[in-house]
């Protein structure tokens, strides 16, 4: 059984790896540069799919939460660490690689429009879901909160977009009908395969992220074992 | 004598005796209400030196009263939500509540409820402070107010005794209750501040409809969620 | 040209996040594999104690 899970994770490693490559030399080598913003528009071939990404391992993370309050079994827990985690990670990239796009392209670093400050609250969100982890007892109790706070934050971030769009909004339409100019074949072959390959490098995180959270429990619940044997 | 056991109360008065105990123990004591008035003041006066005390007459008071009042509002609510649940804490008794042959969402709606109530206190005095701290008159915004406020109040004080209770299992959680609970709080906090800005400058509660039914509709799920997550809450 | 820098340093950000993380990822999980198997190894485990 270990034998198979390693060899997956390694194809997906050279997967991720291949993928990637080919990502970067389409970004580079083949896509066109954007007329009005010039290079600097090549971030958002990495900012959407990161964007995209982070709102999939939200999906994930209610998966987890909510399968470990169901069933209390110690896998779902692993899925719900693991997406929230890699999810404020990419939360974190998102919000880093989307001000560095925006200053040149727009002349502002920030805006407090629909998507941006759904993203906002989100790491927030995923940074206080981490905390409380690190602030339980012990780690079933940490489980369990987290999953609380995981299934509660899922929930609110539909709402947050809503409310916020109807506070504000102006985030620039990249696709669908309020799109003056659309992509370039080779801009959208670009795209679609640095998607893809963020997608692989999401999953390989996830399941490295996963397996280690099973390990460490193994190796408490083996702690645990030979300290009460004693 | 009846041989059968006593059957266990049922969810209302369950809840409604668990709100009686808070309020009363508030009522002989006023811990809270003192430590969140206080500190509702310290607040206001905190604004006034930020904003400038013509600050209302400088932007207008749809501006900047809204804002102040429920910034205000959340964190002395936070004051007192932390209290709620360590009271408890302090000899096990929540352990003893959570055992008790209840269902523990009736402990989540008896608490939220006694929340609520102290919140709702709060706000009478925390409005004629603002109104004269601030001299912008209120008066005349009291009867939306009326309505906006306590729709507003009810999801806060769920929201608090939700992540109240969640803190509260944690070591040294009251520290994370601002934390965890204000960024879930966004919408309630938009429409909070988006609400009492039309009531004070006038414009007709109508035009906030879709407002009016999203803070309906989240104190509504607010409840459902809080009632499904609160056994897991209070496990341990 | 000033868009040049920020594209540098948009990429690097992103590259920069994940190799660390990855690399964190990988010393964690080689440091608990070799726990698990020192543990093993030692079998019935009467002497438990391992910081």
């Amino acid at each position: 059984m270990r034998r198979s899970s390693d060899l997956a994770m390694s194809a997906l490693t050279v997967a991720t790896a291949g993928s990637m490559a080919a990502a970067l030399w389409l970004i580079f080598l083949v896509a066109p540069e954007e007329r009005v913003m010039g290079a600097v528009q090549k971030i958002f071939y990495v900012h959407v799919p990161l964007a995209a990404i982070t709102f999939l391992s939200v999906f994930l993370l209610l998966t987890g939460a909510a399968g470990y309050l169901w069933t209390r079994r110690a896998g779902f827990d692993h899925l719900s660490i693991a997406s929230a985690e890699v999810g404020w990670l990419f939360c974190t990239l998102v919000l880093v690689t989307g001000p560095i796009w925006a200053k040149p392209a727009w002349g502002v670093w920030w805006t407090w429009e629909a998507k941006l400050t759904t993203t906002l609250v989100l790491w927030l969100l995923l940074a206080g879901i981490l905390l409380a982890r690190a602030y339980a007892s012990t780690p079933e109790q940490g489980a369990r909160i987290a999953s609380v706070l995981g299934v509660i934050a899922a929930l609110d971030v539909p709402i947050v977009y809503k409310a916020v769009d109807w506070w504000r909004g102006q985030h620039p339409i990249v696709f669908g009908p309020g799109k003056t100019d659309p992509l370039a074949p080779g801009m959208l072959a670009a795209l679609l395969v640095s998607m893809g390959a963020f997608l692989l490098l999401f999953a390989l995180l996830v399941a490295v992220r996963a397996r280690l959270a099973a390990e460490e429990d193994r190796l408490a619940a083996l702690l645990e074992a030979a300290a009460r044997s004693r | 004598m009846s041989d059968a056991a006593p059957r266990p109360p049922g969810f209302v008065s369950a809840s409604l005796a668990i709100a009686q105990k808070d309020l009363r123990i508030e009522g002989r004591t006023k811990e809270t209400t003192l430590a969140t008035v206080l500190f509702a003041l310290v607040v206001l006066v905190v604004f006034a030196f930020a904003f400038g005390g013509d600050a209302v007459q400088r932007a207008g008071a749809g501006t900047i009263v809204p804002g102040v009042v429920w910034v205000t509002l959340a964190f002395s609510g936070i004051v007192g939500f932390t209290r709620s649940f360590r009271l408890e804490r302090e000899d096990d008794a929540l352990a003893a509540v959570a055992l008790a042959p209840v269902d523990r969402g009736a402990v989540f709606a008896g608490k939220a409820l006694a929340n609520f109530v102290l919140l709702t206190a709060l706000e009478t005095a925390l409005f004629p402070l603002t109104s004269v701290l601030l001299d912008v008159p209120l008066l005349a915004a009291a009867a939306p107010l009326a309505l906006v406020v306590p729709l507003h109040t009810v999801g806060l004080a769920c929201l608090g005794t939700l992540f109240g209770a969640v803190v509260s299992r944690l070591q040294r959680g009251e520290a994370l209750l601002a934390t965890l609970m204000l960024p879930a709080a966004t919408p309630l906090f938009l429409s909070a501040v988006h609400c009492t800005a039309s009531a004070i400058e006038g414009t007709p509660l109508a035009a906030d409809r879709h407002w009016l039914l999203l803070i309906g509709g989240l104190d509504v799920l607010y409840v459902l969620v809080a009632l499904l997550l609160f056994d897991a809450i209070l496990e341990d | 040209m000033k868009s040049y820098a920020f594209l540098f340093w948009g990429y690097a950000a992103v590259w920069a996040g994940l190799t660390i993380y990855l690399i964190a990822l990988g010393r964690r999980l080689s440091r608990v594999s070799r726990r698990l198997d020192a543990l093993e190894r030692r079998g019935g485990g009467r002497d438990g104690s391992a910081t």
